[in-house]
């Protein structure tokens, strides 16, 4: 699956990043509380690497994914994506670098402006990212086909389509701009078991044509097993563990990874 | 299908009403409204007259008619200037957050606290009363309000994955505003509109009755009030009907808000489909 393993030339290498949140004033005169939703992380994952990040809700995995896709910056340390501190970046370098790294989101319905046709959404990242306009449709027919939809649903609004065929679409327009590394955050989370074996597929299809670093997060172990090569076990904003996934799964160092592996495998 | 609301239904007949009424008027109106001929005055309602004369002869559907054209012209021009000026600062608040957004919304809570009779009257001392005067008011207060109405909305639209998807894509703040914001926050700035609407029929009348809008002999359901009054004994119809006429106005413009405002909020939409 993954030509160049390990972190010899890192796509995606996060260095030692802290995000916190100022959450409301509980009282009147007090400081504000706050709250460290990441602390301290450091990961990287190589060119065609899928690394599975996992952890219960609250865990801080949004939050990196965030961080990751720079739509919040962190408070301490680096991102970097192919090797450029995201952070250090010129606005107009970080919407060029923005090529690189997409994301798909876990809410299908959420994920695709309802006013927009499913073509004008799915060429968003071309017209961003000034791709001449008569590229545009042969571009959004061709990854319409690649994520498994006719070409000719481009015409059609978000709400003519299930919850798996809205995830296809929303990673048709990931992959429009044929980016380096893809953040998926519970990408397969709000579908039916069935439709989940398919959309994961689909990924792993997709990261052997385009050779796609997938950052993949997720709370279930199930899923993050059957796809990832490395994974990350993450608790209250921490990485508890990390390693290969065989050996994560076979001899779990921590307590917290065996209840979330058992928890897997009540559900099966 | 959902049900059509019956505040829909009941204000889009009265806004009908009056809306027709008032674009009548700029074509055709039983008489000419300011023609006046004393020796009819005060005639009671007859074929020629359907609800009869004023104090001055004068036809009073005639001049009620041209008053709802006076009173929706003012409505709409000072309604639309201070929502597409509000809903702007608001998107641009909701974009930029920070102090730009700190700014803004503590201008607008400024503007809240101005009241617009006062600032009416300053500008009817600087510039003499006239219904220029009153669009400028109103305009004006409703600045802010449609400023917190399309931010607060805003801010919602921005935490949409679809924006974080345009964000991803390479998009700035401005096309994300104009692609994304502004059609998703279309819909509460359009009920806020059609309630800011009666607001602003009842403020264009109380203003006009104070002397500060309408000029004679530019008919004002509000000038026509205050005329009517020190006649309250001799004709209290010519009290009653302009009266009627902006409750009508006003009662069909805030059905038909809140009635839009069921129709695009889904959570009542949702509460309404469990009964
Ligand atoms: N914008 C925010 N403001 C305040 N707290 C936040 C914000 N985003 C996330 N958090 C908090 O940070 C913690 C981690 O959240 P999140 O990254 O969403 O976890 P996960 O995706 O693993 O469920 C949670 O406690 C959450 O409440
Ligand atoms: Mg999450």
């Amino acid at each position: 699956m993954s030509q160049t393993q390990g972190t010899a030339h890192p796509i995606l290498s996060v260095e030692q990043v802290t995000r916190r949140y100022r959450l409301p004033r509980t009282t009147l005169f007090g400081e504000a509380p706050v709250l460290t939703a990441v602390k301290g992380i450091s990961f990287s994952i190589g060119i065609g690497e899928t690394l599975g990040i996992v952890g219960e809700s609250g865990s801080g995995k949004s939050t990196l994914a965030r961080l990751v896709m720079g739509f919040e910056q962190p408070d301490e340390g680096v991102v970097r994506f192919d090797g450029y501190d995201l952070a250090r970046l010129t606005p107009a370098a970080f919407r060029i670098a923005r090529r690189g790294f997409q994301m798909v989101f876990q809410d299908p319905n959420g994920s695709l402006d309802p006013r927009r046709t499913v073509g004008w959404s799915i060429a968003e990242p071309l017209r961003a990212q000034s791709v001449p306009l008569s590229e545009h449709p042969a571009r959004v027919a061709e990854v319409l086909e690649q994520v498994g939809l006719r070409p000719d649903y481009a015409k059609r609004f978000p709400h003519e389509f299930s919850g798996g065929q809205r995830q296809r679409i929303a990673i048709a327009r990931a992959i429009v701009m044929r980016p380096r590394l893809l953040v998926a955050d519970e990408a397969v989370s709000a579908l039916d078991v069935s439709v989940q074996a398919q959309i994961l597929n689909l990924l792993m299809d997709l990261q052997d044509e385009l050779g796609l670093a997938i950052m993949f997060i997720s709370h279930d172990l199930a899923v993050i097993s059957s796809i990832c090569d490395r994974m990350i076990v993450m608790r209250h904003g921490e990485v508890l563990e990390e390693g290969p996934v065989p050996t994560v799964i076979s001899a779990p160092r921590h307590a917290y990874t065996q209840a979330l592996l058992s928890a897997a495998r009540l559900e099966d | 299908m959902r049900r059509l609301p019956v505040n829909l239904l009941i204000g889009g007949v009265l806004v009908a009403l009056v809306v027709a009424a008032a674009m009548l008027s700029v074509i055709w109106t039983p008489h000419p409204y300011a023609a006046m001929d004393i020796p009819n005055k005060f005639a009671p309602p007859s074929p020629a007259h359907w609800l009869g004369t004023d104090q001055l002869g004068r036809d009073l559907v005639s001049q009620l008619m041209v008053a709802a054209g006076n009173s929706m012209m003012v409505a709409l021009l000072a309604v639309s200037i201070g929502a597409v000026l509000g809903t702007i600062l608001g998107m641009v608040a909701a974009a930029r957050g920070g102090w730009t957004e700190e700014a803004i919304m503590r201008l607008s809570d400024l503007g809240f606290a101005f009241p617009t009779l006062l600032f009416a009257i300053m500008l009817a001392a600087a510039f003499g009363p006239s219904l220029t005067v009153v669009v400028v008011a109103i305009a004006f207060i409703n600045i802010p309000t449609f400023a917190r109405v399309a931010r607060a909305a805003a801010r919602q639209v921005w935490h949409r994955d679809y924006v974080y998807a345009a964000r991803a894509a390479g998009m700035n703040r401005f096309a994300i505003s104009r692609d994304h914001i502004l059609p998703n926050i279309a819909a509460p700035v359009i009920v806020q509109a059609t309630i800011e609407f009666a607001v602003a029929i009842l403020t264009e009348a109380a203003l006009s009755y104070l002397g500060l809008g309408a000029q004679p002999p530019a008919p004002s359901w509000g000038r026509m009030l205050s005329e009517a009054q020190t006649l309250m004994y001799l004709a209290p119809q010519l009290a009653i009907w302009p009266g009627l006429c902006i409750f009508i106005a006003v009662l069909g413009f805030g059905l038909l808000g809140d009635g839009l405002r069921d129709l695009s909020d889904p959570r009542l939409g949702q509460r309404r489909s469990h009964d």
